[in-house]
């Protein structure tokens, strides 16, 4: 009678994690509370690293570089054959979006966990993609399909509308190129973007699109099952970014009304039961200051950002992907999720926001991540944890949840004044600015933002000054301390006492 | 006792005053009372004038390593003859590869007159593309590096020398 209430399940025995960082241990932990045994893969450059530690087994596969070891298909398939793994998750970047890698291991009896093969590699391609989402009415940046002739040109402008942004059809470099504000500049606009085009490309060829000024980046996470069940988990927006790339996200955004947010999400779920997507996915949206939003792309694996998601809906989205992959339905639906609070991700990247962000290689060797209510630290760092030029240089991902956005901003203030990276530069000083910057506090946020505050990107004076106040007394009392260390009974904490009881002496 | 630290091109100087295990500090016409508490293998308390600071920090022979508030400063501990030649300004700016990489574009060629901040040359590490810059003005002396070449970390790069009238 009893085992009759518990309905039986396929679920994974073995999964492989096809990753390394951060990124393979959330997976690692996820198949941990599933009860899922883990086998972890790593390059000579990552014997010493955390995934590999937390996973049951771990196998090498080859060379540092990503084309020797994490971006062969074949070799990881063979390790997941050998270990007798029945799934591979594949993380994000590397062989996530790679429809050839999705389906040998379907060939070799072993599931992708993620979307089916056809699924990547319809929206992987630019150009279908932006069919599949024209087929599914999901808005596209207002434009001509593809040249332009002059009779109908000026109409056409009209029915785009301004600004709009006039581009060569061979073009690139910012050449042909010519943004215009009004009808009464577009004419002689159009002529110059020709000749300019006819000289670079020897074609003169030009297409109109729409001009999106301050785009925020919005996007909306959605999740698939077997049954062909498809519910989105609300928007991310990931407008800070610094070299086209994502520093820092929150969820949900500022700059989405409730009615923005019902229309994208339906949009993303039409969009996602066009190809019958299974697993995590993230539909992609530019978005005007007026909330006016156009389709991007669909990123086909589980996205960096996840976690802020997480944090607001209370679901598991990694967990879902296998459970879902395993065949089983979504354990909800549209009407049972909502959104919970705010929640904000940092990347934290071994770079130098004073020099460009550049990256920067190095042993981080001490650190220290912050705790206390509300904080998550997604993190791959450990004392002595080596950052290589292989890799992307993001240590870890500092993710906070408040009970709205003032509280989550506070909260990660606080929890960047916690962090810890001694060994080489990082993000820490920008973002702990960032967080107290009264146009982020805001919410006015376009993916211009940093270059629009450069004077975040710069180290203040006074940190200069009180580092190098501890730099000179610590070099004062070098003799001293080592004098102190060879003392084999010594514990800082005697030491603790002892500089405590003089300071109390000579302060009453 | 007096104390120098350089950081880039810059020397900072302090005077310090030891009493009973809090410091004085002067630096330039500032006065700030300090102590430094160790509370774990390099992680410090410091009290700045009844102000709290949380401070990490690592020597290495003549490197001090600081980092606070997100921010890691790169201290050296000068010699006599770093202290008497940053005195007088250093003319020479030599930029280096700051990590193993490739020259995508070298930008300047010798002779040629910059100033301060003008990129001399773009190079490329992990998929991102950098551009270096001078940090004095003069005239390029030396290019030791052609568009495509590798580099490894530390390699000579590009050389730029003050002009003659500046320095003097």
């Amino acid at each position: 009678m009893g085992s009759s209430l518990y309905k039986e399940v396929f679920m994974y025995k073995k999964i492989l994690v096809a990753n390394r960082g951060e990124i393979a241990i959330r997976v690692i932990r996820a198949c941990k509370e599933l009860g899922v045994k883990t086998v972890a893969v790593y390059s000579d450059a990552d014997k010493g690293s955390l995934h590999v530690n937390m996973a049951d087994e771990a196998y090498n596969i080859g060379g540092p570089l990503p084309s020797e070891s994490y971006l062969i298909g074949e070799n990881i398939i063979k390790v997941a054959k050998k270990a007798k793994c029945d799934g591979i998750h594949p993380g994000y970047g590397f062989l996530s979006e790679n429809a050839e890698f999705a389906e040998n291991c379907i060939k070799n009896k072993i599931d992708f966990i993620g979307p089916s093969a056809e699924a990547i590699r319809l929206m992987g391609d630019k150009i279908t993609s932006r069919e599949i989402a024209k087929s599914a009415k999901v808005p596209l940046v207002p434009g001509t399909e593809g040249e332009v002739n002059d009779e109908e040109a000026v109409s056409v402008a009209e029915e785009i509308g301004f600004p709009l942004m006039i581009k060569a059809s061979a073009g690139g470099g910012g050449k042909g190129m010519r943004l215009v504000h009004q009808m009464s500049d577009f004419e002689n606009s159009l002529k110059m973007a020709k000749s300019e085009a006819k000289s670079a490309f020897n074609n003169d060829a030009v297409f109109i699109e729409r001009f999106i000024q301050e785009p925020r980046h919005i996007e909306i996470q959605v999740l698939g099952d077997k049954k062909g069940n498809v519910v989105h988990l609300f928007e991310r927006e990931c407008s800070i970014q610094r070299r086209h790339q994502k520093v820092v996200e929150e969820a949900p955004s500022p700059g989405v009304s409730k009615k923005t947010r019902e229309t994208m999400g339906e949009i993303a779920v039409k969009l996602a039961k066009k190809v019958s997507y299974v697993g995590a996915g993230t539909v992609e949206f530019i978005m005007d200051q007026k909330e006016n939003f156009y389709f991007l792309e669909m990123n086909t694996r589980v996205q960096v950002e996840h976690p802020i998601t997480e944090m607001i809906t209370g679901i598991d989205i990694v967990k879902e992907m296998i459970k879902v992959s395993a065949g089983e339905p979504l354990s909800f639906k549209q009407k049972d999720v909502s959104i919970n609070g705010h929640a904000i991700e940092c990347r934290i990247c071994a770079e130098d926001p004073e020099n460009n962000f550049i990256p920067t290689p190095g042993t981080a060797y001490y650190t220290k991540s912050p705790q206390g209510p509300g904080v998550r630290d997604d993190s791959s760092l450990f004392n002595g944890y080596k950052v290589t030029t292989f890799y992307d240089p993001m240590l870890s991902k500092l993710i906070v949840w408040g009970k709205d956005r003032n509280d989550a901003i506070n909260r990660m203030a606080r929890a960047l004044d916690e962090y810890i990276v001694l060994g080489l530069k990082t993000n820490l000083g920008f973002l702990n600015r960032l967080m107290r910057e009264k146009d982020f506090i805001s919410g006015k946020l376009d993916t211009g933002f940093i270059d629009k505050h450069k004077k975040l990107l710069k180290t203040p004076k006074e940190n200069l000054l009180i580092s190098s106040i501890a730099g000179i007394i610590s070099l004062h009392t070098a003799s001293d301390t080592k004098n102190i260390e060879r003392d084999p009974r010594f514990t800082p904490w005697k030491y603790i006492a002892r500089r405590s009881s003089v300071s109390r002496n000579s302060m009453f | 006792m007096k104390y120098s630290l350089k950081i880039g091109k810059d020397l900072l100087n302090f005077n310090l005053i030891e009493n009973k295990g809090i410091f004085t500090v002067e630096n330039d016409d500032k006065s700030f009372n300090a102590e430094l508490v160790q509370i774990d293998s390099n992680l410090y308390s410091m009290i700045l004038d009844g102000q709290t600071c949380t401070i990490a920090l690592k020597k290495e022979g003549k490197l001090i390593e600081v980092f606070y508030k997100g921010d890691l400063f790169s201290f050296e501990i000068p010699s006599a003859r770093d202290k008497s030649s940053l005195d007088n300004a250093s003319g020479v700016d030599k930029i280096s590869a700051p990590m193993p990489g490739r020259v995508v574009k070298v930008l300047k060629k010798i002779g040629d007159q910059v100033s301060e901040g003008d990129g001399l040359i773009i190079v490329e590490a992990m998929k991102m593309e950098s551009e270096l810059k001078t940090a004095i003005d003069g005239k390029i002396t030396e290019v030791s590096v052609k568009d495509g070449d590798t580099v490894d970390l530390g390699a000579h790069l590009v050389t730029v020398e003050a002009d003659e009238e500046e320095n003097s």
